[in-house]
């Protein structure tokens, strides 16, 4: 095998390995994240030589597909469920009444409560440091297409905070409710 | 709202998201990884699939234009139908002159 490939492959898993397991967390959580990663750097070895810059976007690209195509998406969203469950928990303890701590856990709420497509759109950015550029080609859509999406999913996140800065009670959506209850 | 929903979300983002360091995980990847046949795509071929689509194209596009060219002088040839009863206009023969001259 050659060294410098492997140099290379190395190289660039010590690089964006981090950013590959946060996008595929937030994507179908920590149950199935070593799974994709695994599979994603498969992809990238077998085509290291056709990888372009910047690369995070390929990478991310390539992790996309992936969970989509290889997890069931029942499997996917029970996994990320379980995940939010575990992101509401450590940041909404029952005892803080910090406003830093509810503001963050009201924002997870809401972010919880949009469908799957404007929790990517807005993550891509704010989570994962991607500009609209890199995070339009992730997405496999133009970039002035992006930028509307965007808008609009940002706007939907302003209402569901909106929406649950009116409710005192956590809102969090059924399936989130009930399995922190237990 | 005082702060942008974006700076809210930045500031939210969880912990959970960054890998724990695991080395036993970190050589399991690579090795599988290297364990994967390389996927080497030829040049040469590339470049011949590229030439053989445009060669593809341009011949469809210069059939197009000949039957295109070809339609349409068939139809120029056709009789001009000036007449206002429509159909084939006839020479006028007129009294003591024969169509035919000479």
């Amino acid at each position: 095998m050659d060294p410098s490939r492997i140099e290379r492959f190395t190289a660039l898993y010590d690089t964006w390995h981090p950013n590959v397991h946060a996008y595929v967390v937030s994507r179908a959580g920590r149950q199935l994240a070593d799974e994709a990663v695994n599979d994603t750097f498969m992809v990238a070895w077998r085509r290291l030589d056709d990888i372009p810059e910047p690369t995070l976007p390929w990478l991310l690209g390539v992790a996309r597909n992936v969970v989509r195509q290889q997890f069931r998406a029942t499997a996917r969203d029970e996994s990320l469920q379980a995940e939010m469950v575990t992101w509401a928990a450590v940041e909404h303890p029952a005892n803080d009444i910090a406003d830093g701590v509810t503001e963050r856990a009201a924002v997870l709420r809401a972010l919880a409560s949009l469908p799957e497509a404007d929790r990517e759109l807005l993550t891509l950015v704010a989570w994962h440091g991607l500009s609209s550029r890199d995070a339009a080609k992730v997405v496999g859509c133009s970039q002035p297409t992006y930028f509307v999406r965007l808008h609009r999913a940002r706007r939907r996140l302003e209402t569901a905070l909106a929406d649950s800065a009116a409710e005192p009670a956590p809102a969090l959506i059924p399936a989130f409710a009930k399995e922190i209850a237990r | 709202m005082k702060n942008d929903v974006m700076n809210q979300l930045s500031a939210s983002r969880p912990d959970q998201l960054d890998p724990l360091p695991d080395p036993n995980r970190r050589d399991r990847q690579l090795h599988a990884a290297f364990a994967q046949p390389i996927e080497r795509r030829s040049t040469t071929r590339r470049t011949v699939v590229r030439a053989g689509i445009g060669f593809g194209v341009a011949t469809g596009l210069a059939g197009a234009v000949a039957v295109a060219v070809l339609a349409t002088g068939s139809i120029s040839r056709q009789p001009a139908n000036h007449h206002p009863s429509g159909g084939h206009q006839r020479p006028v023969v007129r009294a003591g002159h024969s169509a035919r001259r000479g």
